[in-house]
């Protein structure tokens, strides 16, 4: 399938096959349904969209396809809008110090462009589809583009799964990741998070760390996760699991409370797409991402989100620099 | 134990955890925020247990210290919890110091023989979320846990069933906290 084939449909979402594998899934023609359809149902909250008012939506036809994703196009253009960034760093810290938070989520945003979908989604697949690729126009708005490898969770029956991710590294540095003492301390702090998130929609004394460090190796990097599960409490479905852990911890901070506090006095716009969840749900299984790495189509080209957990062992500079490099990956 | 466990909340990330480590069924626990608890005397009154839970700010500002006071005047058995836990020392003349940030990181806390922890002994592994610390720990409460450089992990009160635990009994990475917490609500409450 020619990915400019999908720049003339009026709505639709085309998922990689972490989404409901085996294939890429493509939904033509969406269209806002209850949420307690039947069928394949598409499920979107953006960042600062209230937990339970995620929006639902059924397709007209569901396919699977196969994208034609080469070639590259070549570097996309950037432009970096992360002015003050140092300074908001040690704020946080001082914050830290204090007591008022744990941990905060700090993003910025970039320009790409002038780009189409089809040629940032290239980009974005090209050592491989992230698992949870995805490109997507909702009726009404937004419309984005995501290279998310991160599963937010997934719910089969009354099985709930979450899957914290904090530290990525090159293919070959696995063993400065696993030595990292603070990627280690940041993705405890969200795996308890999680925990706490997930606990009121699941049964007393069923959520527990099945595994508390593992390495996913990507073709592109290797990750550090955890896996949190749960089971769910009757007459909890996906939407009640989305609603109880949205926004996802792992890009807010601890307390989240607090951190979201931090986060709308620091950050200059709102991150729309960006942070928010992306789900496929099927009769009782779901599957949700967490969209970081994810471009939205604004009014004249597509904003990017960069951002990192600052916790009081992070150096002002040197978060400055990573969003560099997060974003020169492009 | 008579009445319900009353947790007071105090807008964490890590209540629920707590919640659900608790030795009774969810059915028991009330969950109210410290406000509403001022508000309203009769919670407090009718609380079998209370359970000051983590959050973050110090806990002056959380309003967390008068609690302590009126709990001790009734008498009830109360555990604190990181915030809740640093409540209880400034309640009986403890003060509060800025630590090193330790969010997330684990630590072995050595335990001494203590009344109402019965049974944890030794170094225990233990995880920490917190930036401040109690220091000057004295009578009525004394230090029953603490890491190799002094800082305070565990109180307890000489007289009344009152405790706190600076550490998260609660967290993935604190293995005997269920344990705990079961050891603190039957010494403390009699049982659950």
């Amino acid at each position: 399938m020619r990915l400019e084939s999908l720049e003339g449909l009026a709505s639709f979402a085309l998922l990689a096959p972490g989404y409901d594998g085996p294939g890429w899934t493509l939904l033509r023609d969406l269209a806002p349904v209850s949420p307690r359809g039947r069928g394949a149902r598409l499920v979107f909250a953006g960042f600062e969209d209230p937990a339970g008012r995620a929006r639902v939506f059924a397709a007209r036809r569901v396919e699977t396809v196969r994208p034609a994703l080469g070639p590259d196009p070549g570097p996309l253009r950037t432009r970096l809008d992360a002015r003050g960034h140092a300074a908001k760093v040690r704020r946080i810290r001082a914050a830290i110090a204090r007591g008022d938070v744990y941990q905060v989520c700090l993003c910025a945003s970039a320009r790409l462009g002038p780009a189409t979908g089809a040629e940032i989604l290239r980009r974005f697949c090209r050592r491989g589809a992230p698992r949870f690729a995805a490109w997507a126009r909702l009726p009404g708005g937004p419309e984005f583009v995501s290279a998310s490898p991160e599963l937010f969770f997934t719910v089969d029956g009354d099985r709930a799964r979450v899957e914290p991710m904090k530290g990525t590294a090159a293919p070959g540095a696995l063993a400065e990741l696993r030595r990292s003492a603070k990627d280690r301390a940041e993705l405890a702090m969200i795996t308890d998070l999680l925990r706490n998130d997930l606990t009121p929609v699941c049964r007393p004394r069923t959520v527990r760390v099945a595994a508390a460090r593992r390495f996913l190796r990507l073709p592109y990097a290797v990750q550090a996760v955890s896996d949190v599960r749960g089971r769910l409490k009757p007459g909890a479905g996906p939407l009640e699991v989305l609603a109880a852990l949205h926004p996802g911890g792992s890009v807010v901070g601890a307390p989240k409370r607090a951190a979201l506090t931090m986060i709308r006095a620091l950050e200059p716009r709102p991150r729309g797409a960006y942070c928010g969840a992306l789900g496929l749900a099927r009769g009782p299984r779901a599957t949700f991402s967490l969209l970081i790495r994810t471009a939205q189509r604004g009014a004249s080209d597509w904003v990017y989100g960069v951002g990192g957990g600052v916790v009081w062992g992070s150096r002002p500079v040197a978060e400055r620099r990573e969003l560099d490099v997060k974003l020169g990956a492009l | 134990m008579r009445g319900g466990v009353l947790f007071v909340e105090n807008k964490d990330s890590f209540s629920w955890n707590v919640i659900d480590l608790l030795p009774v069924p969810r059915a028991r626990v009330q969950v109210c925020g410290a406000c509403e608890v001022r508000r309203d005397p009769s919670i407090l009154a009718r609380a079998g247990v209370v359970v000051i839970g983590p959050g973050p700010r110090d806990p002056e500002r959380a309003g967390l210290v008068e609690l302590v006071r009126e709990a001790a005047r009734r008498r009830k058995p109360l555990l604190g919890v990181c915030l809740g836990h640093q409540a209880l020392g400034l309640a009986f003349g403890a003060r509060l110091a800025r630590s090193t940030p330790a969010h997330g990181e684990t630590a072995r806390a050595i335990f001494s023989l203590s009344r109402l922890f019965a049974g944890v002994r030794g170094p225990v592994t233990v995880m920490r979320y917190h930036s401040l610390s109690l220091r000057g720990v004295r009578a009525p409460l004394r230090t029953v846990a603490a890491l190799g450089d002094g800082t305070v992990m565990a109180v307890e009160h000489e007289a009344l069933p009152m405790a706190g635990v600076q550490f998260h009994p609660d967290s993935f990475a604190t293995p005997g906290g269920r344990e705990m917490l079961a050891a603190f609500f039957r010494a403390a409450a009699g049982g659950a």
